[in-house]
């Protein structure tokens, strides 16, 4: 198990987040240093959600700061390029194609090359007890298993920084272990995670409630 | 663009193209519903074959106007609701690989089946053979002012509630000199011979100015869109 090759450090302060000008997020305050995970706990509507689409860069601050920091470089307001891998609460797979489709597409956009394309897509898919349905349309697959195949995404991305909503949401208790494993083998190459959740991740982690 | 940038859009409409061959034939409508326009319109106007003629460029780009805007209005909703733009948004470095794949994608599936479908309404239009495919020309030549409109005004309203017909409405003004410039281009190369008449140069000027300003402009709205 190699090492990320850029470590990233993230440090939000005071962070405060407005919906439709209402107040919904004020002074969190967020430190992950490589190889820790951040979970945060909350009612629904407290603003887990919020927050990860304020690191993703979809929200504005409505006050506080968020610092990236690669290494012992400069600290930067944005997210270092290609840095972040997303799981919404809904798993971005296409109905109409197979769990190895909707994989390609989105090998494709993380910049793997072509040749390992297979190779990378069969480990994650067997990785994730999706392994049998490679060639199954998504749109046959229950919410687990889609689910599943967001995971196999999350592992083929490569990417240091994971935000995570829900990741374990509509998974049995054999796969939430497996996704735990996935993550705490991701935290063990010195990658990031944020997670919003509403049971345990099941990896050591920093807990923070919101609300 | 980098490598990866048109890897990403290759990946994007090669997805979209086998998703819309996959899902019953979504894809046809644009081109059903341009004919279907023409032939009800013919109807309309009767069977004197100087009227026909003479309403034909209007026809022509009126239907194409209408097949676009009406067919491109869902095209970022699957995303924007599976969560696929809020993903794209967030782990790629920019949105413009994601948008040509779109564009090209309409390009393909709407926009050039209604260019080889004009010389058959124009035909059943009365117009001469010998301009047929000059006609049909200045149709290709105009129709990336419309799709481009057509996109914009998706992107603007992507997310929103009834946002199919909202888009239509917002892009009603940006389809005023295309259609404008689009017929008199048709109807003076009919009447004079001259395919590269100043009006056909100004169409193929809103063409281009469509090309420069859409793709910003969009991608900040879908950017605006996801907040």
């Amino acid at each position: 198990m190699t090492s990320y090759s850029r470590q990233i450090t993230l440090q939000a302060r005071n962070l405060g987040c407005d919906r439709s000008g209402v107040p919904i997020v004020r002074g969190v305050n967020i430190d992950v240093a490589p190889g820790e995970a951040v979970q945060l706990f909350g009612v629904n509507g407290s603003g887990k959600t919020s927050l990860l689409n304020l690191f993703a860069g979809h929200y504005r601050l409505a006050e506080g700061q968020i610092g990236w920091r690669i290494g012992d470089e400069e600290w930067e307001t944005i997210s270092p390029l290609n840095s972040v891998l997303y799981i919404t609460h809904t798993p971005p797979m296409k109905s109409a194609l197979t769990s190895l489709e909707n994989l390609r597409f989105w090998t494709h956009s993380y910049g793997v090359p072509k040749a390992n394309f297979e190779d990378t897509a069969y480990g994650a898919l067997d990785r994730v007890g999706m392994m049998g349905h490679a060639m199954t349309r998504t749109g046959k697959l229950s919410a687990g298993q889609k689910r599943r195949l967001d995971i196999a995404r999350a592992i083929i991305a490569g990417r240091e920084v994971w935000l995570l909503d829900e990741p374990s949401a509509a998974i049995d208790s054999e796969g939430a272990e497996m996704v735990a494993a996935i993550i705490s083998e991701h935290l063990g190459k010195g990658g990031i995670a944020i997670a919003a959740t509403h049971d345990t991740l099941g990896v050591a982690s920093k807990k923070l409630v919101i609300g | 663009m980098t490598g990866t940038a048109l890897t990403f859009t290759r990946a994007t409409l090669v997805r979209d193209l086998a998703i819309s061959v996959r899902s019953g034939g979504g894809w046809f409508y644009a081109i059903l519903f341009f004919v279907v326009f023409a032939a009800l319109a013919g109807i309309a106007i009767g069977p004197e074959l100087p009227a026909l003629a003479s309403a034909a460029p209007a026809i022509n780009w009126l239907a194409a106007a209408f097949a676009i805007q009406l067919t491109v209005t869902d095209v970022f909703e699957d995303d924007f609701r599976d969560g696929s733009l809020a993903i794209i948004a967030a782990e790629q470095t920019s949105l413009f690989p994601y948008f040509f794949a779109k564009v090209i994608f309409v390009g393909l599936i709407v926009a050039t089946p209604m260019i080889l479908a004009s010389p058959v309404i124009l035909t059943m239009f009365g117009i001469s053979p010998v301009h047929i495919m000059g006609a049909a020309t200045l149709l290709a030549i105009g129709i990336p002012s419309l799709v481009l409109t057509a996109v914009f005004a998706a992107a603007l309203t992507a997310g929103l509630r009834a946002g199919g017909l909202l888009a239509v409405v917002i892009a009603a003004p940006f389809l005023a000199p295309p259609l404008i410039f689009g017929v008199l281009s048709i109807e003076t190369y009919i009447a004079n011979g001259i395919f590269w008449s100043p009006e056909t140069f100004v169409l193929a000027a809103l063409s281009l100015f469509m090309a420069v300003m859409a793709p910003p402009f969009s991608v900040i709205a879908l950017r605006l869109g996801l907040e």
